[in-house]
């Protein structure tokens, strides 16, 4: 599914959060989103899913503009995997991924058998199956995160939205889920911290302030130029024997 | 789906927990029927029900078919109907303001309650065309109302409701404080002080042609609204997220949570203790999930407040004690064991 976002904007109060976001990203695209801390990724994220109240600008999913469409609609389409999520109540993992088919069910289409299916192919997705009955409060961060993920696969999306989707995954987790995430065939716009790992994206979004600054390949966004000025690093790039992948390695600019 | 199957998912819940749960139901009306000071025995009950209902003609004694009748039997419905109600409005306040605190008496709904009835009985607002439960209902909806336009203007969010709720009962019950003090005389601050703690001996079958459909028509939208009402485990923008319309379902359950409220107040007074406890003990008997929840909230709420009915005539003979004093006195130790019984599943 195409999304297609047109002077996206949000302030709190007087202080401008997003501004003046326009980007168009294709059907198929797995798109990242670069940027230090409060530069904006996370409400543009919030944005795109329309989740964000008094908003600038607009977005259209293929050819339906997002704030016209009903809430259930816009949850059967897109999926959205936020930072940290809490709950005080007593749920297991399967009731979480469960939650995921909230916009394809209704009193009148029950939880049915193919909803179990799909919920058991997105804990199957994750490896979480083993311990679907297992309490999410006893569940460590890094399975939580695998968790909402398996949630947000059992929405059976066309766009996932990823607010840094790694974040307190062991490695071999974030290895396993990046792969996930490349083979699924649906959209995908993530944040990522690790721009080893945002190398892998087909493009790159840079943000700064609020704005969208560069939005291209990853090899020609990460100038050496740009990690300078914008994440205040000096990169050298190491090539890898193995499979001749570029790599960063990163030391502190000071100032 | 094909719709055979459908059907079939729709009605599966209903023999399996619906039809046991109406026998329960039925077993504790008659058992509130039954028991009291003057002991009465269930044939007769079936006796008298017969003469009412389809004219059957049996000889029963009239002052005991009057008790069975006229009395005892619209007290339970209205103590079912009103447990049921509390508890579904519980249920539904802690599932959408994200808060194990939230009661129905959260947003207001009580204190203005009870500055209504207070301003009818001791200030004769309405001039005698509404009675004590007509003011004590325009003074509920009163109250959600400026609570609910308070938390509106303050933002929105759900902390807003909780602390626009604790300023609107404030603000009602010293309204109410204040006009018990300057205006009634004591014995009407004494029937005031009984009306408020809950009261169930005035009530009459037109009380229960209102209770009871009204807290039939909250169980149907709870049920309708189960799955969204799930969705909020993880607050409001994550419901927003998986498709819910969060205002619409906001707006829908806790309107209908204060109408539901605001009736059975303006009916029997303030019930404490029913909204906030039952919810809580049921979900560590069936779980968080509110397919379950509430039917069985409903359920145990109207089991409640019946035994509690019963209990509130029995303890002191000759004397009904206000029927709160009873659930905070039973339901207050009950909370607090299951307080303690839940830190060691933890």
């Amino acid at each position: 599914m195409r999304l297609s976002a047109t002077s996206l904007g949000w302030a709190a109060g007087a202080r401008q959060i997003v501004s003046d976001v326009t980007v168009d990203i294709p059907p198929g695209e797995t798109f990242g989103l670069i940027g230090p801390n409060g530069s904006g990724k996370s409400t543009l994220l919030r944005l795109m899913a329309g989740l964000v109240p008094r908003a600038k600008g607009s977005v259209m999913l293929n050819n339906d503009l997002l704030a016209k469409l009903p809430r259930q609609e816009v949850a059967r389409r897109i999926a959205f995997v936020e930072q940290q999520v809490e709950t005080s109540d007593a749920l297991s993992v399967h009731d979480v991924v469960e939650l995921g088919r909230t916009p394809w069910l209704s009193a009148f289409a029950p939880f049915g058998a193919s909803d179990t299916e799909i919920v058991r192919d997105a804990l199957d997705a994750v490896g979480m199956a083993e311990r679907m009955a297992q309490s999410w409060a006893t569940l460590s961060g890094g399975e939580r995160q695998r968790v909402q993920i398996a949630r947000a696969l059992a929405q059976r999306p066309r766009l996932l939205l990823l607010d840094e989707p790694t974040n307190h995954l062991d490695i071999h987790h974030q290895l396993a889920l990046l792969r996930l995430i490349s083979r699924l065939p649906v959209t995908v716009i993530m944040a990522l911290h690790d721009l080893n790992q945002a190398m892998n994206c087909d493009r790159l979004g840079v943000m700064e302030s609020g704005h969208l600054i560069a939005c291209g390949p990853p090899d020609e966004v990460l100038t050496p130029e740009r990690l300078a000025t914008i994440f205040r690093v000096r990169a050298t790039t190491l090539r890898d024997p193995a499979d001749n992948a570029t790599l960063f390695r990163f030391h502190c600019l000071e100032e | 789906m094909p719709r055979k199957t459908v059907l079939g998912a729709l009605l599966r819940p209903v023999a399996l927990w619906g039809v046991p749960g109406a026998i329960v139901l039925l077993v504790a009306i008659l058992a509130g029927v039954t028991i009291g000071e003057t002991p009465l025995p269930l044939s007769m009950v079936a006796e008298v029900a017969a003469n009412n209902l389809w004219g059957a003609g049996y000889d029963v004694d009239l002052i005991d078919a009057g008790i069975i009748w006229s009395y005892r039997l619209p007290r339970t419905l209205v103590a079912a109907a009103c447990g049921a109600g509390l508890a579904l409005s519980g249920v539904v306040l802690q599932a959408l303001v994200r808060n194990a605190l939230a009661d129905p008496y959260l947003l207001g709904v009580s204190a203005g309650a009870s500055t209504g009835a207070v301003a009818v009985t001791i200030l004769g607002l309405g001039g005698g065309m509404i009675g004590i439960s007509g003011g004590a209902f325009a003074g509920a909806v009163l109250a959600f109302v400026l609570v609910a336009a308070l938390a509106r203007a303050a933002g929105g969010g759900s902390a807003q409701l909780v602390l626009a709720g604790v300023a609107g009962s404030q603000l009602f019950n010293a309204i109410t404080s204040f006009l018990i003090a300057k205006s009634a005389n004591a014995e009407q601050a004494r029937g005031i002080m009984f009306w408020l703690l809950g009261n169930l001996s005035g009530v009459r079958w037109p009380d229960v042609w209102l209770a009871v459909p009204m807290a039939g028509l909250g169980l149907l939208v709870c049920l309708l609204f189960v799955r969204s009402m799930d969705a909020f485990s993880f607050g409001a923008s994550a419901a927003a997220s998986l498709g819910v319309s969060v205002r619409r379902v906001q707006v829908m359950l806790i309107g209908m949570a204060t109408l539901m409220t605001a009736t059975m107040v303006s009916l029997v007074g303030s019930i404490g203790f029913v909204g906030l406890v039952i919810p809580h003990a049921m979900r560590f008997v069936v779980g968080p999930r509110h397919a379950r929840l509430i039917p069985a909230s409903a359920l145990a709420g109207a089991i409640f407040l019946i035994a509690a009915d019963v209990v509130s005539r029995m303890l002191i003979p000759g004397q009904v004690i206000p029927i709160g004093v009873v659930t905070a006195l039973v339901g207050a130790p009950g909370f607090a064991l299951i307080l303690i019984h839940n830190r060691r599943r933890l």
